[in-house]
């Protein structure tokens, strides 16, 4: 796990980008943050005191109140025409109607009732004679119209007021139907509402102006009086939320102003004409400019919650209940209130915000100059602040720790959120901090998780336990090779799983060193954890079996064998080297231990011989000297001689080398060196003429023996003899010898092996000589003195004593014998063992004739 | 970067065996030397079990990620110095306890120097006289303080640097592994730039070549095995009165 993790700064860097990609594509996700953000700021901007608000607007609502008092809606339009009067005499400024008077109201009765008047004053005037009756019905039927012409009387009192703005709705279409043919004459409501001051319809395509697909008109006959329409449609955001008024509405090749925009203009007192549009840009109406949005729209700044503009009920006015100030210089405007009739739009100060509040805002914020407006240089800031917060996202923020980054995070956080708060409250700018925080928050997260995981891969150092310390010192122990150190080591540590298997090892390389015992030891540790762990109580078994097994001895097959028999249950694993079994250990040789062993396969039981290799030998000189062990094994298996010990097999198991020979019953010559032990002469004979033979067989193959010796000669119970261990004595390890080729036991050595010439059968002679001295004298020709090199000197120098001197009744051809087989000068040695044995024949017939 | 390490060791002309010891882990950047002491060649047993024990323990750090390290945990080094501190620390005791046992091996102790290398940055655990030295640009600078009697004599003033050169004290060591239950470390970090030779040598060389001959030989050596053999070929034609071992590090880009 190094690598594979981008490095910090990638990380940083590749979010950095993601957000800029979303800036620049502007995906609603981030509009919608940015809306909840918007719309929380738009909370500070309200305006509770009325001095900061300002005066100028108030509302006559048609409320549930007036609803119950009055009747239900629709009114009558003298109801209508009755408020206006009212108003009127309060001398407002300007009166919005937001109430649509798109149809005449009951056409049908009144045409009645007109034709009806038409045609009886027809009839009356064709008479000659009216009777007062008549006439006095038709004044009746006249007045009846004229009591029911509610539109004539809204219509006189609109005209008569002279200030009225009259409202007009559109159908707000992506994709209008292209116009058929020009319309020659436009309703008088849209004929006095277009707006002509705009100053660059050609970039029209830039900035997308509102399209109208249809229109709701109030009647000519309103129009004409009023002082033009305004309209009243309204597009809410991705969200629902209405932000933002729709000052412009294109219909029909026309633009068409706003009702808000149509009543601040009147409030203002300027001509339709002198209101001036840049599309994209601003609507300059007077003194002021009403900045708009790339669409053509005004952001609205909504001064209060529904209820704060000063409402008067429409029933409360017709009453004269209010106040001539309520109204005075005012724009009043009329609209709903009661429940089910009128809109409620959805806002960022309230869900139900009636529609004519709403435009009471629009109308409060353009005469006011409360706009909330997106400054031409908030792209440049909002990028650069996506980059200064990616900047430090990814340089500053990996490199802090954990309490400073989370502090000057939230300091960055704080620089981003405050400014644009301030700017947004106090100043109206409108600059997007949606992205810049969402980089903030979403890098610090990945920041931070990073780190918490990063940290928590790297381990950090500690002191040891006493625990681990004594484990690492046993697992040193044990590769130094210092097993029983080891094992001390590991008994002070608790046995858990890991150590289970620390102490399982310990036991095979106790096993391997063939020192059960202690295995047994370290499987039983492990064991009273855990019993059932492994093979471990196998192994115990076994080990005890093969331990108890071992007997002392100090030749092949010694005396206490018998002691040591031992038997195994068939079924049990029993140990084994190579395909053999092992039965019990029969003694320990020079070079290693020897074992009774068993070949399964043709059931013959066999001597195997293990070599042990020093320790410290390293692993260059141990490849060394098993190659040489199984070169000279081959060669010595290859000999095929009566007298020689039959070599079957020989291999590597667990680290140890091993021969398998012949299994032989009897001792080794060593046995009768003693004074008081010697061999008769004859029987001497005997075996050295035998061995020389052997000798001679082995010359012949180029085998030489090199270490010739009465404890390589076994004597066995058939009274046959063997000469063992051929070349295998120089298997041992060179660390000891730094020349590594001067081997043998040095009292048997010839002259040119001490000197470590190169040495043939020859040398072996010279060996067998000194054996034979030996077995008959029961002492060495060369005894040497307290260093070996006294020793060497004899052997290379001193001629030898004569044998006859220590014993009296050695014949003298014997005495030749071992004189031509003890002399220094190889050339002038028995050149052959056949020699040596055809005279050691002849001496022993002569014996054996001559005692007869 | 690429890291290059060779090592020679030789009995020198005088001596009839080798007690010193080395051990090279390319793969790990890692190499330790050990300058062996006792009677009867035990030196060479002592050396061989610090060489040995250090690189299992800096092994088991490597690749077994075992978190635990043997005495205090020093904040000033790196991860990696400490590790090393730990794993000297555990070779001393493995030596001091193996000669409790063995009677015969009573006495024996050892010099060591590892030196772990990880990128740029290379960290040191030493103990004794031999020593470490940096090769950058051309000039040699010794890295590591010799734990020797001459040694501290120098830095009290009571002796000149070169009346320690020829002093006959001056093979005696104030700090051994293997001779005390505790051992004192001294660990430390050096940053390493490409081209940059760290030789960890024993005192065979340093006695018979002095340091400027060693910093004129270098430039004149392409590989760390030729500069290797050829400090150790100087060291013989010197006198070679001790034994000499030499491990070069080249770091190379």
């Amino acid at each position: 796990m190094k690598k594979f993790l981008l490095s910090d700064y990638s990380w940083g860097a590749l979010l950095t980008l993601i957000v800029l990609a979303f800036f620049h594509f502007q995906v609603p996700f981030f509009d919608n943050l940015e809306h909840m953000i918007y719309d929380a700021r738009a909370r500070f901007r309200l305006k509770p005191d009325i001095t900061q608000r300002g005066d100028e607007i108030a509302i006559v609502a048609i409320d549930d109140d007036s609803i119950n008092k009055i009747g239900r809606w629709p009114w009558p339009r003298s109801r209508m025409a009755e408020l206006l009067k009212k108003l009127s005499e309060y001398q407002p400024k300007a009166i919005g109607m937001n109430v649509l008077f798109s149809e005449p109201e009951n056409p049908q009765i009144l045409e009645e009732l007109q034709q009806l008047e038409g045609d009886y004053g027809a009839i009356l005037l064709s008479k000659k004679k009216k009777t007062p009756a008549e006439e006095e019905f038709l004044l009746a039927i006249s007045s009846a119209v004229q009591r029911l012409d509610n539109d004539s009387k809204l219509l006189n009192a609109i005209a008569d007021s002279g200030n009225i703005v009259l409202a007009m709705s559109f159908g707000l279409s992506d994709s209008p139907p292209a116009q058929e043919e020009a319309v020659d004459e436009l309703p008088y409501a849209l004929a006095m509402s277009s707006m002509s001051g705009v100053e660059n319809a050609q970039a029209e395509a830039q900035f997308n102006v509102a399209l109208a697909a249809e229109a709701g008109l109030p009647l000519d006959d309103f129009a004409e009086g009023s002082l033009g329409a305004g309209h009243v449609s309204i597009l809410p955001d991705a969200d629902g939320v209405i932000r933002r008024d729709l000052p412009l509405v294109k219909f029909l090749g026309k633009y068409y102003p706003s009702f808000p925009l149509q009543l601040a203009r009147v409030y203002q007192g300027l001509p339709l004409d002198e209101v001036r549009v840049s599309l994209g840009k601003e609507i300059r109406m007077g003194g002021i400019q009403i900045p708009l949005d790339e669409e053509n729209r005004m952001a609205v700044s909504y001064v209060g919650e529904p209820g704060t503009f000063a409402y008067n009920s429409f029933y409360d006015v017709i009453n004269d209940k209010v106040q001539a100030s309520a109204f005075k210089g005012k724009i009043v405007l009329v609209g709903f209130t009661a429940s089910g009739l009128g809109s409620l739009y959805v806002t960022p100060v309230a869900h139900n915000f009636p529609g004519v509040e709403h435009i009471a805002n629009v109308a409060q914020n353009i005469l006011r100059k409360n706009f909330i407006v997106v400054p031409p240089w908030s792209f440049k800031v909002e990028l650069g602040s996506i980059l200064l917060v990616g900047l430090f996202v990814t340089l500053l923020l990996p490199r802090l720790k954990a309490g400073t980054g989370f502090a000057v995070s939230l300091l960055v956080g704080a620089a981003i959120v405050a400014p644009a708060g301030y700017f947004f409250v106090k100043q109206g700018y409108w600059i997007k901090l949606v992205y810049p925080f969402f980089l903030l928050v979403v890098g610090y997260i990945v920041m931070i998780s990073k780190k918490f995981f990063t940290t928590e891969k790297k381990k950090e150092l500690v002191e040891a336990s006493e625990i681990e310390t004594n484990k690492m010192l046993g697992l040193s122990f044990q590769g130094q090779g210092q097993l029983d150190l080891a094992f001390e080591k590991f008994r002070k540590c608790p046995i858990d799983d890991n150590m289970k298997d620390v102490l399982y090892n310990l036991g095979l390389d106790f096993e391997r060193k063939r020192q059960f015992n202690k295995a047994v030891s370290v499987y039983e540790t492990i064991g009273k954890a855990d019993p059932k762990f492994k093979d471990i109580a196998t192994k115990i078994d076994m080990l005890k079996k093969a331990a108890d097994g071992a007997v002392f001895g100090s030749s092949l097959g010694g005396g206490k064998a018998k002691e040591g028999t031992v038997v195994l249950d068939a079924s049990s694993m029993k140990p084994t080297l190579g395909r053999y079994e092992i039965m019990k250990e029969l003694g320990r040789g020079a070079m290693g231990v020897v074992y009774l062993g068993k070949d399964p396969k043709i059931n013959r039981t066999v001597a195997i011989k293990t070599l042990m290799f020093d320790d410290d030998m390293d692993a260059a000189a141990l490849k060394e000297a098993k190659e040489r062990f199984f070169r000279e094994a081959e060669s010595a298996g290859n000999l095929s001689h009566p007298n020689i010990v039959r070599i079957f097999d020989a291999g590597e198991d667990q680290d140890m080398a091993y021969i398998a020979m012949e299994l032989m019953e009897g001792e080794d010559l060593k046995a009768y060196c003693g004074k008081d032990k010697l061999l008769p002469v004859s029987k001497v004979l005997d075996y050295i003429s035998k061995v020389a033979d052997a000798m001679d067989f082995a010359h012949q193959q180029g085998v030489f023996h090199r270490d010739i010796k009465p404890a390589n000669i076994m004597l066995l119970k058939d009274g046959t003899v063997r000469v063992a261990d051929f070349g295998i004595a120089r298997i041992q390890g060179s660390s000891k010898t730094a020349t590594g080729t001067v081997l043998g036991t040095p009292s048997y050595m010839s002259p040119e092996q001490i000197a470590g010439k190169k040495i043939d059968g020859r040398s072996d002679l010279f060996s067998l000589g000194v054996t034979l001295y030996e077995l008959l004298t029961g002492e060495k020709p060369f005894k040497g003195g307290d260093a070996i090199g006294t020793l060497l000197f004899q052997i290379a120098n001193d001629p030898h004593p004569n044998p006859k001197t220590i014993r009296a009744d050695i014949p003298e051809d014997v005495v030749q014998t071992i004189n031509r087989a003890l002399t220094k000068d190889p050339d002038q040695r028995y050149q052959r063992g056949a020699e040596m044995a055809i005279d050691l024949r002849n001496c022993l017939k002569k014996i054996i004739e001559g005692g007869a | 970067m690429k890291l290059d390490i060779s090592g020679r060791t030789d009995v020198g002309k005088k001596r009839t065996n080798n007690e010193d010891n080395f051990l090279l882990e390319p793969e790990m950047g890692f190499f330790v030397v050990a300058d062996g002491m006792g009677g009867h060649s035990h030196g060479e047993i002592a050396s061989k079990m610090a060489v040995e024990t250090t690189r299992d323990a800096v092994k088991r750090f490597f690749t077994n990620g075992q978190k635990g390290i043997l005495g205090k945990v020093d904040p000033k080094v790196s991860e990696r110095a400490n590790q090393l501190g730990s794993a000297v620390r555990l070779a001393n005791q493995i030596i001091f306890e193996s000669a409790k046992t063995k009677p015969q091996l009573n006495g024996m102790g050892t010099t060591i120097d590892c030196v772990w290398i990880n990128k740029d940055k290379a960290s040191i655990a030493h103990v004794g006289d031999s020593r470490v030295y940096l090769v950058r640009d051309g000039k040699l600078s010794q890295v590591t303080r010799d734990h020797s009697l001459v040694e501290d004599q120098v830095r009290q003033g009571l002796l000149k640097r070169e009346e320690a050169e020829k002093s006959h004290l001056k093979n005696v060591l104030t700090r051994a592994l293997g001779v005390d239950e505790n051992a004192e470390v001294d660990i430390l970090d050096t940053d390493l730039c490409p081209g940059d030779i760290l030789i960890g040598c024993t005192d065979g060389l340093n006695k018979m070549v002095a340091d400027d001959e060693i910093a004129k030989a270098i430039p004149l050596m392409k590989t760390p095995k030729m500069i290797a053999d050829h400090l150790v070929d100087m060291a013989n034609a010197a006198g070679g009165v001790d034994n000499v071992t030499v491990v070069v590090a080249q770091l190379t880009r």
